[in-house]
């Protein structure tokens, strides 16, 4: 019944092209592919490294003498042989070279150095908090999409009120600030309402408010994209032949429009797991829950550079990870690309 | 009784005896955090009715409007609280107290390790370390982990005897040999245990400490130290295990060991510390509650939703917007930490405030007053003395209308310092074409809340009229610290900072003003400018309280209304909000800690 429309058709055509070809070479293009990416990721991730090294390598702090003096709490001038002992302990005494040679090693090992205040391995904290960041980001990442394709679906492409009213609540939420959104939720759905927890519940329940709060502006952002894209396959003779055939109006919109419509918003998805990951810090401030956001503030306010280095490492690598999965989507969303 | 050290008559010669000796005081100077600074006009006990509150440890309470809450007041509420925690009574309350339930305490901000001398520090490691002696009401001095002790007819000489039965929460026995691990640890240049609050409050003095039997302590000094046993009672001096003491800061900071009525089950950083009942607590039968969760919650909003919303017990640092509503509808304990004012410190050192006029303008630019009622909203009360705050002895009253609020004075002596045009922003320029650009650095979250920088930018504003125009710098406390002694860091960089000093130990003062502490340039003062040294000097020397008094007044005025280095903001305060289930809370007369083993919840 859908055989006129352009994407079937043009889906039997790649389908007979790669059918034809042996399964071999086609396992074989698609791990070259990942090589590719890979590869690029992995010189993305060192040349993050490279920058945070310089960063941190320019900054004019005294740091043996700041953490000494923070961990014993003291405004008093540590010792010679204090910040002497602190030094070497973090290899702080070397050549400027050679620390760049041992972080960029290390990074390649696993090793992502101590944290000069928890006394334990950057990877430990990292792996224990990364965890509840995850789920909040993809969480919210979801619940973007939902929102954006729900309201563009029901509202794009039509010019009556509704669809206004949509687009201005698509814009309303791209042009919101998370802390200030986070703040309202919780006074108003958690503390006057009580329907949600106030602080730090890592449960389901916990996880709503925080999660909305990251969403709200990913989907406008993701809504307004999705809608430009929309309107305009609305537009194409597809469409039209497909409504011929008299299927419905939604029909139509749910099973041939979407599907082009969500490309550049799956490009975007790339873009908003950064997005989300760093918006991150300031729910979890908001909603004191654990995670890389509010390991992150910590170590920035107490000069912990191991754990903020090897968080921004660890953050850059979910970026790398998430485009090339948004990448390899592409092609199962729009099987054209796969001749590309 | 007789060879012991009896604390009333100690705290009636307290003045005489205060400044004979050379070094002191340097509690955490930077010490940090949020402490909302305050005392209230709801319960009159205010720490500007000076006179009544000579000593720098009173209670104020504000209480409760809901019903069984417990009302506490004043002093006497505070010794009655002390003896409860060394009899093992239940410090109030109108019900039986009942065992179990675990206390969700939202604290701020989450200290950098779990021992230390920094005050953040101090209120969580009041919950599982305990000090020798304990502080009471009045600068008095009250058993703890000492039941008694001797001074030797010269001074030199301390004889503690230790309480039996003692153990600590990993089993070991409290014993002399364990005490005197202790304070050799303190003195060890060890950054893992070395204790600069030690070091700088009785390094001078300290000669040794030997285990003469084995419940029996001699502290041997190289010359008598009149506050030795004060000293001794601050929370930055509880005494953990040897087995702590010798796995060095990895142990200390993430898992110490002390005699407390709790012990550390886990620090999850950037979340919480968990605290369960000291199963070996020798004060039988407490604590009541089966443990702690003390959390850390910065944003001010979340962290009070969250005792209104039920899931946290107690709350540090009532947002001043939420006063009100915490004195309605919650116990509220407020404790006025005895030190120097919350307070701006000029920098005195380079342009502009190296010029006294400058320094009274910004003075008389300001409405000091009417900027603590507006940012505050009642959460504090104002304090204009910059040198020492109401609380402290030998506070000079006189002085609180040094500097009130006078625009045409400030613009007077603005002109007289040679700021005579304004450039195209309204700000004044000298002749040779430099704006009168003000920088204040702060810690956000560190030596600063929310609330205290809603107070800088109404100073902005009201300075601004005259033509100063105020910048407000945050910093990470990172910097604040690296910054240190001298701040040669943020030298030149700052022209205000906020500061504070706490403490319970009469020599504010000299902590402030002496040139140098032990054989360190005093870090106490960031300016870095000492015009008073001879005064302290004589101060320390001089045995007669009326000379102290006439010096001390002599010190305040040059500092304050003549020199204009220090303007007086608040006086320190921590204040907690407690559910009205929640009952025997109080607060120790060291810093405010809170304390929590007599607490329990009603049924």
């Amino acid at each position: 019944m859908s055989s006129a429309d352009t994407t079937s058709a043009q889906r039997v055509v790649a389908a007979a092209d790669h059918g034809a070809a042996p399964l071999g070479r086609r396992a074989g293009r698609a791990a070259f592919w990942l090589l590719k990416r890979l590869f690029g990721g992995v010189l993305v991730l060192w040349a993050t490294a490279t920058v945070i090294f310089i960063l941190q390598a320019l900054t004019e702090t005294n740091r043996a003498k700041s953490v000494i003096q923070q961990l014993s709490g003291s405004s008093q001038n540590p010792t010679k042989a204090d910040v002497g002992a602190f030094n070497s302990k973090f290899g702080l005494n070397e050549s400027v070279f050679h620390q760049y040679w041992s972080w960029i090693g290390g990074l390649a090992h696993g090793n992502f150095g101590i944290s000069y205040f928890q006394h334990e391995a950057v990877t430990t904290i990292i792996s224990r908090e990364l965890g509840p960041t995850l789920v909040l980001t993809f969480v919210a990442l979801a619940l973007a999409w939902v929102l954006a394709v729900g309201v563009t679906v029901l509202a794009a492409g039509r010019n009556n009120f509704a669809s206004r009213l949509a687009t201005g609540f698509q814009l309303l939420c791209a042009s919101l600030p998370t802390y200030w959104v986070g703040t309202i939720f919780l006074v108003v759905f958690a503390l006057d309402l009580g329907w949600f927890p106030v602080e730090g519940a890592t449960g389901v329940s916990g996880l709503v408010l925080p999660a909305v709060t990251l969403a709200l502006p990913v989907s406008g952002f993701m809504g307004q994209v999705i809608q430009d894209e929309f309107t305009s396959v609305l537009g194409q003779p597809f469409v039209l032949s497909a409504r011929a055939r008299g299927m419905s109006d939604i029909g139509v919109r749910v099973r041939h429009v979407i599907r082009h419509a969500t490309l550049p918003a799956l490009t975007l998805s790339g873009w908003a797991v950064g997005y989300l990951f760093s918006g991150a810090v300031l729910v979890e401030t908001v909603f004191a829950r654990p995670g890389i956001g509010s390991v992150l503030v910590n170590a920035a306010n107490e000069g912990d550079v191991p754990v903020v280095s090897g968080v921004i490492v660890a953050s850059a690598a979910v970026y790398v990870l998430a485009n090339i999965v948004v990448d390899a989507l592409y092609v199962v969303v729009d099987p054209r690309l796969k001749s590309a | 009784m007789q060879p012991l050290l009896d604390p009333r008559r100690r705290s009636a010669t307290r003045t005489g005896a205060r400044f004979k000796r050379l070094s002191i005081t340097t509690v955490a100077v930077v010490t940090a955090l949020a402490l909302s600074a305050c005392g209230s006009s709801a319960t009159g006990n205010s720490a500007n009715s000076n006179s009544s509150s000579k000593n720098a440890s009173d209670t104020i309470s504000a209480t409760s409007a809901s019903g069984g809450s417990t009302a506490l007041s004043g002093d006497s509420t505070a010794a009655g609280h002390i003896a409860a925690q060394v009899l093992g009574q239940p410090a109030s309350g109108s019900s039986k107290p009942t065992d179990g339930g675990t206390i969700e305490v939202a604290w701020q901000q989450e200290p950098p390790c779990l021992y230390g001398e920094w005050v953040q520090i101090g209120y969580l490691s009041q919950q599982y370390l305990e000090e020798l002696v304990a502080s009471g009401p009045n600068g008095t001095v009250k058993p703890m982990l000492a039941t008694s002790w001797k001074v030797s007819s010269n001074g030199d000489t301390y004889t503690f005897q230790l309480r039996k039965g003692v153990k600590f929460s990993n089993g070991a026995p409290l014993t002399a040999a364990a005490v005197v691990d202790n304070f050799k640890s303190w003195f060890v240049p060890n950054p893992a245990t070395y204790n600069g609050y030690a070091e700088s409050e009785i390094g001078d003095f300290y000669k040794n400490a030997v285990a003469t039997g084995p419940d029996t302590v001699e502290v041997n000094l190289k010359s008598p130290y009149s506050d030795l046993l004060s000293v001794l009672s601050q929370y930055a001096l509880g005494i953990q295990a040897p087995q702590a003491i010798a796995e060095g800061a990895t142990k200390d900071c993430q898992d110490p060991i002390g005699t407390g009525p709790f012990e550390v089950v886990k620090w999850n950083h950037g979340v919480d510390v968990v605290l369960k009942k000291n199963p070996n607590y020798w004060q039988k039968g407490l604590p009541y509650v089966n443990g702690i969760d003390w959390k850390f919650v910065d944003d001010d909003t979340t962290r009070y939703a969250s005792l209104q919303s039920g899931e946290n017990d107690v709350v540090y640092n009532v947002p001043a917007p939420e006063w009100t509503n915490a004195l309605q509808s919650y116990q509220v304990l407020r404790y006025n930490t005895g030190g120097t004012p919350f307070r701006f410190v000029l920098a005195s050192k380079w342009p502009p405030f190296n010029n006294v006029l400058v320094r009274k303008a910004f003075g008389y630019a300001m409405n000091r007053s009417t900027a603590v009622q507006t940012a505050y909203l009642g959460s504090r009360v104002y304090e204009p003395n910059g040198a020492v705050g109401a609380s402290t002895p030998d506070y000079d009253a006189s002085l609180a209308d040094a500097y009130t609020y006078n625009p045409t004075e400030a613009n007077k002596l603005l002109d007289q310092a040679g700021y005579t045009k304004r450039n195209a922003q309204g700000v004044r320029v000298n002749k040779s074409g430099q704006a009168l650009t003000i920088k204040l650095v702060y810690g956000l979250n560190m030596n600063a809340t929310q609330d205290d920088v809603n107070f800088f930018q109404i100073i902005q504003q009201q300075v601004k009229k005259v033509g100063f125009n105020v910048v407000l710098v945050p910093v990470p406390q990172a910097t604040f610290f690296s910054s240190g002694a001298g701040w040669p860091g943020i030298a030149k960089q700052w022209d205000i900072l906020p500061w504070y000093w706490v403490g319970r130990t009469p020599d504010n003062l000299h902590v402030i003003w002496a040139p140098t502490i032990g054989n360190q340039v005093n870090v106490n003062n960031p300016s870095g400018d000492f015009p008073v040294s001879n005064q302290i000097a004589q101060l320390v020397a001089s045995p007669s309280a009326t000379t102290q008094q006439k010096l001390s007044d002599q010190i305040q005025q040059t500092v304050y209304a003549n020199d204009a280095l220090v303007f007086g903001i608040t006086p320190l305060e921590v204040n907690l909000a407690i559910t009205p289930k929640l009952h025997g809370v109080w607060q120790r007369s060291d810093v405010g800690e809170p304390v929590f083993t007599t607490a329990y919840f009603a049924k």
